[in-house]
């Protein structure tokens, strides 16, 4: 899969690793079993400091989608993530409730959102119905 | 003239004539240093024309120092002072074609503000390709080990054999015969050991940090084709290199017990020139031919003056030389600097205890 980096992204660089793989994910170009680099390799690669893959490789595992293995880099585990559902769905009610304020507050109409999740599913090949 | 002059006369014709090439090793769409979006760069007329200015004003540079050399060359009448002013020669080629390739990367700077066909070229942006997997990204740590069992023969060399060495041991060879005794003593028996430790640990951590060293060039899988390949390429040498110079001081302990015919000596030297050779196939087999396709990271301001690589966020401690062959280090990484630091206390170690040795 290739993975997309923007140093001049407000977004910090960690969180665009995760983002990316999580994409990758939901788009079926990582599947469960697939390799991911080694922190150090993705370090060098990218140009980053190794902490920073560290803390999105950290934070994917603990989200339940890769497995760390000890000095051969990490694999997709994406099984593991329908355990973290709750845990998902709290954290996105937050963030889509801050869509959807400004929403509100933009006068944007409801079903306009709802396509643009419609829309977004159907890009990344999700259950939609 | 004898051994040594010719020696250092060679070094400075070597080193001006690297000099003066030295654009020329580089992948086609970086210029002095200086990253464009593809390989037609190479061709434009601006970019024949900047070359052809650096050639033209690297050799008279090289032509004017070595008339001042020559001078002292011919009115010096000990050998020392014929190996000094080849030695001054050498600082003042390295100074003056550094001074040279600046301008040039200077004018190639100029030239790109003002190419506006760099369409390939992007701002802080990459793109990894995530499923190569490790094994084929990096050589092994562990091929190091293969240091180990030359090392390991050559101390028991020394040690087995210390009591069936004559009291007088041959210490250097030339190319018939050995030139040079010595009283047989511990530090003399196990300086070869020593060296080897030294040669060893110097591959080692050049393996090790090489491994993963990036391209010069980044910005998508394309950016560099077969980057991975020449690096993996370029380590198996650098280890094969360590291994004959192993082996040749092997051979020197050996030759502390009983007669070894001096040829040998010259074959380990004769292989490590030809992998120097196999490099420079290498070099143009996978990088200087290949074509890059797709976005190029635009990071000349990383790169000062266009040769010295200076990036905080790089966790590389060593990368691929922007322009020549081989890796630079990251300045910005304190790893690097240890690293040169010791390169330079371990030649200046050499050159102090050879001098009292005699």
């Amino acid at each position: 899969m290739l993975l997309n980096m923007d140093f001049a992204s407000d977004e910090p660089i960690y969180m665009q690793i995760r983002n990316g793989i999580v994409t990758g994910i939901a788009t079926g170009k990582l599947r469960d079993g697939d390799p991911l680099p080694s922190v150090r390799t993705l370090g060098a690669d990218i140009g980053v400091n190794l902490h920073t893959v560290n803390k999105a490789y950290k934070r994917l595992q603990s989200e339940g989608f890769i497995e760390i293995l000890r000095n051969r880099g990490a694999v997709i585990r994406a099984g593991d993530s329908e355990k973290n559902v709750v845990q998902f769905l709290e954290i996105a009610e937050n963030s889509l409730k801050n869509i959807v304020s400004e929403a509100i507050t933009r006068k944007v109409d409801r079903a306009i959102i709802h396509q643009i999740m419609d829309n977004i599913f159907d890009e990344l090949g999700g259950n939609t119905q | 003239m004898n051994t040594s002059s010719i020696i250092i006369a060679v070094t400075y014709i070597f080193v001006v004539f690297l000099f003066i090439i030295e654009p020329w090793f580089s992948r086609k769409n970086v210029l002095f240093g200086v990253v464009f979006g593809d390989n037609e760069v190479w061709s434009s007329d601006n970019a024949k024309q900047i070359r052809r200015r650096y050639l033209l004003e690297s050799i008279s540079v090289a032509v004017i120092i070595t008339m001042i050399i020559s001078i002292y060359y011919f009115n010096s009448t000990t050998e020392e002072a014929r190996v000094k002013a080849f030695l001054i020669g050498i600082f003042a080629v390295l100074i003056a074609e550094t001074i040279v390739f600046v301008i040039a990367n200077r004018r190639t700077r100029a030239f790109k503000a003002e190419n506006l066909n760099n369409g390939n070229l992007v701002q802080n942006k990459i793109v990894i390709e995530t499923g190569v997997p490790e094994r084929e990204a990096v050589i092994s740590a562990a091929y190091i080990l293969l240091l180990l069992p030359l090392l390991i023969t050559t101390i028991v060399v020394a040690f087995w054999g210390y009591g069936s060495m004559p009291d007088i041991i041959a210490t250097h060879y030339s190319f018939t015969a050995a030139d040079a005794w010595s009283q047989k003593s511990w530090g003399i028996v196990l300086n070869p050991v020593f060296v080897e430790i030294v040669i060893a640990a110097i591959i080692a951590a050049s393996f090790l940090l090489t491994r993963r060293a990036p391209a010069s060039v980044r910005g998508n899988p394309n950016a560099a084709p077969e980057s991975m390949r020449y690096r993996k390429y370029i380590n198996i040498i650098i280890l094969l290199t360590g291994i004959f110079m192993e082996i040749d001081f092997l051979t020197v302990e050996i030759g502390f017990i009983t007669f070894v015919h001096p040829l040998l000596f010259n074959i380990p030297v004769i292989i490590t020139l030809l992998l120097t050779v196999l490099i420079f196939v290498v070099y143009f087999r996978f990088v200087r031919v290949k074509k890059p396709s797709g976005a190029i990271l635009d990071d000349d301001a990383k790169w000062v003056l266009g040769m010295f690589y200076y990036n905080p966020s790089d966790p590389s401690v060593f990368v691929e030389k922007r322009v020549g062959i081989g890796y630079t280090v990251n300045f910005a990484r304190p790893a690097a600097w240890i690293f040169m630091l010791g390169i330079l206390a371990f030649v200046l170690i050499t050159v102090i205890y050879s001098f009292y040795a005699k």
